[in-house]
């Protein structure tokens, strides 16, 4: 099947196997390995990317779901020589270890930052269950999300 | 950013900025020309003895170039996976340490034991042929938890292991210990169970390897 679909900002057109997931339409079609796959079991949202302006677990997502749709991932949140507010939040704040789950932390976190302007401690960590991590242990990363969201928001009011 | 430098200092990671933009390099985001996949497929009871693994469909398959398991390891003359650290149990004999074959020999041991080994051309391919790999077991009884499993009529996981018991293990001075309870104005008792611990990384466990003919050398990349 034929779909198309803006992916980070550019319009794509790729044919797809009807039972194609939307990760391994990202990674194995695409290139963009920076979405991850850590479970296959919709638990540990490594592989979260934004459709439309929510964050999806792209493992649990058929990829002819998104046709017509704007997809964005990791890749299309920010560079390394301009990184996005969440990114370098996280970079400022020890919010990774090996990065494994990183991508999908990010991409949670950045419509977690859209929806809540002024979160509590316990926001963050409510909206982050379905995020797992193996190695940073989360306090870090929360502590990251609240910098990032206040980033984030102090950017689009300056 | 604090000024302190060297010990107490706050640095900053410098590995970070690939990580954090979907760059980092894992094992699965490698790709080599020619590369192929495997799958494993892996018991679904917690004892069994296998009877046998049907592959003829599975092999007929597009894409399928091979089907492995246990008695191919065998044959091969391949090893099994030993434990890291032996001790040695009160009655001054190492531990029981049975072989622990890559892919179950005769015998499944737990969920998800894995049994059988399908390359393919993709992924895809694999799983759809692995999907069909018939194994004939003789699902036996089960027992979970350590104090069932060494209770005397427990089925025997390994039939040279009486007990299931690996080893009956103790550290320090008897001796002392018991003179210090005698003395002891209370005494209190509790048991404690430990709970199974296993190493569990985000980053799935994968692995590739390259084998170069011409210089007769295998590279290989795998995970932590």
């Amino acid at each position: 099947m034929n779909i198309s679909f803006v992916l980070n900002g550019k319009p794509t057109s790729v044919d797809v196997e009807p039972s194609m997931l939307l990760c391994d339409l990202l990674r194995e079609k695409l290139s963009l390995t920076g979405t991850h796959v850590g479970c296959d079991t919709s638990q540990c949202g490594a592989c979260v990317v934004h459709v439309g302006d929510c964050s999806v677990k792209s493992c649990t997502l058929l990829a002819v779901a998104v046709d017509g749709a704007r997809v964005t991932t990791v890749e299309g949140i920010g560079k390394p020589d301009a990184l996005h507010p969440m990114q370098l939040a996280f970079h400022e704040n020890h919010g990774l270890q090996c990065g494994f789950c990183t991508p999908g932390m990010l991409m949670s976190s950045v419509e977690f930052a859209k929806r809540h302007p002024n979160p509590t401690e316990a926001d963050v960590r409510h909206w982050l269950e379905g995020n797992l991590c193996r190695c940073t242990g989360y306090q870090n990363i929360v502590n990251s999300v609240l910098r990032g969201t206040a980033a984030m928001h102090a950017e689009q009011g300056a | 950013m604090s000024n302190v430098i060297g010990i107490g200092a706050r640095p900053l990671r410098k590995e970070d900025q690939r990580f954090l933009t979907g760059r980092g390099n894992y094992v699965a985001d490698i790709k080599r020309p020619d590369m192929v996949m495997g799958v494993f497929v892996r018991s679904p009871h917690a004892h069994a003895g296998i009877k046998s693994i049907d592959a003829t469909t599975a092999l007929a398959m597009p894409g399928v170039l091979g089907v492995f398991t246990g008695e191919d390891l065998k044959a091969a003359g391949v090893g099994g996976l030993p434990c890291g650290w032996g001790i040695t149990g009160k009655d001054g004999l190492p531990m029981k340490e049975p072989p622990h074959p890559a892919l179950a020999q005769g015998k499944v041991r737990h969920v998800g034991d894995p049994v059988a080994f399908v390359v393919a051309e993709t992924r895809e391919q694999a799983q759809s042929a692995a999907d069909t790999l018939v194994v004939d077991y003789d699902v036996l009884p089960a027992v979970v938890g350590v104090l069932d499993a060494i209770k005397r009529d427990a089925p025997l996981l390994f039939d040279d292991v009486p007990n299931n018991l690996c080893c009956d293990w103790a550290l320090g001075d008897k001796a002392a210990t018991d003179a210090a309870f005698r003395k002891a104005a209370h005494v209190a008792r509790i048991s404690l169970v430990n709970n199974r611990l296993v190493g569990n990384p985000m980053e799935p466990r994968a692995a590739i390897a390259e084998y170069n003919a011409a210089t007769g050398q295998t590279s290989a990349a795998a995970s932590a």
